[in-house]
């Protein structure tokens, strides 16, 4: 690229005084050229005639339809409000029954939950971690039949570690 | 209507302010600023006049929606003039499909040409803008139709003034061409 024609491809504000000179020869060079053809300079007068009249209708037509999409926009804009209002709701719901979960059913039990669980997850946890419970639950009561059976001074579980 | 007089009397960058603040006679002035310019041009571009205020109309909707993101480094006009372009080339190349799948055809008459035109020049010019690309066509009714500068041009068509005077140039030898050869003088 010669630097004449890369001083097109500058901003204005970019060029020296010089190099805006020949821009301007450039194109005053080509409107010059063109004026001479017969044919273009009748073509550029007829293009340059044709412009429609002012139409007072044009203008409420395009802000009647910008009013009716506005109108869709917040529509649409309050249903999305109220998904997020949903997708909280879930979360503090899910939140809740953690909670819940923790302090009355499992107090100290450390459960971690990721932020995306859905509350069919919980459940399936809750019921695995019951079932744990209920397993304990049983081991604990065959142990105390067991102590009992062994004598009621007897510690089952200093007995299996002297074991 | 006090409002709308006093939106009257402001700049197009005042008005895209107002605009943005939510003031929709500010915008409804710049749609009254531009609407002939753009209808005119979409007219010239499209062909097809029902079509064209249509093209026009989706113009100055595209501009509203997009108002937030224009960059006042380029001027209102050929930002508008900017999404016409776009939207007439899409729309030319839509109809093109169209007539060649058997869907449609391209009407040939535009109605918006002034009276002191008379019906020859105006077959002419129909004739002749049908002959060429659209993006000659574009770059020749912005110059010679919309009055746009080199820079302006340069502006609404995103390209270098370099490259800007060489698609007039081709544009315009086109539209020799296709006179000449319309009048049977070659």
């Amino acid at each position: 690229m010669s630097r004449n024609d890369d001083i097109f491809l500058r901003g204005d504000s970019e060029l020296s005084e010089a190099e805006s000179r020949i821009i301007e020869e450039r194109i005053a060079e080509d409107q010059s050229s063109s004026h001479k053809v017969d044919s273009l300079a009748s073509l550029q007068l007829t293009l340059a005639q044709s412009s429609p009249e002012p139409s007072e209708r044009f203008v409420s037509d395009v802000m009647q339809k910008i009013h009716e999409q506005e109108g869709e926009r917040a529509k649409g804009f309050s249903f999305g409000e109220l998904f997020s209002q949903a997708h909280w709701l879930s979360g503090a719901c899910t939140a809740a029954l953690v909670i819940a979960f923790t302090s009355v059913v499992a107090p100290g039990a450390d459960f971690i939950f990721p932020d995306s669980q859905s509350t069919t997850e919980l459940a399936l946890n809750t019921s695995t971690v019951e079932s744990e419970t209920s397993a304990i639950e049983t081991l604990l009561f065959e142990s105390d039949a067991g102590s009992q059976s062994l004598g009621s001074d007897t510690f089952l579980f200093s007995d299996y570690s002297e074991g | 209507m006090a409002q709308a007089l006093f939106f009257k009397d402001q700049s197009d960058e005042e008005l895209v302010a107002a605009s943005l603040e939510g003031k929709n006679q500010a915008f409804a002035e710049l749609v009254r600023r531009y609407e002939t310019r753009i209808r005119g041009y979409c007219a010239q571009m499209l062909r097809n006049p029902s079509l064209a205020e249509d093209i026009a109309q989706e113009t100055f909707l595209k501009a509203y929606v997009k108002l937030s993101g224009f960059r006042s480094d380029s001027s209102f006009s050929t930002w508008l003039y900017r999404i016409a372009t776009n939207r007439c080339i899409d729309e030319c190349r839509k109809q093109k499909r169209r007539s060649f799948f058997g869907l449609d055809t391209i009407p040939e008459i535009a109605d918006e040409v002034s009276d002191s035109e008379t019906l020859e020049t105006r077959q002419q010019l129909v004739q002749i803008l049908s002959g060429m690309s659209d993006e000659y066509r574009s770059v020749l009714l912005l110059r010679e139709s919309q009055g746009l500068s080199y820079a302006e041009l340069a502006e609404t068509l995103g390209c270098s003034l370099e490259s800007v005077r060489a698609k007039l140039k081709r544009a315009r030898k086109k539209a020799v061409e296709v006179r000449e050869r319309l009048l049977g003088t070659t």
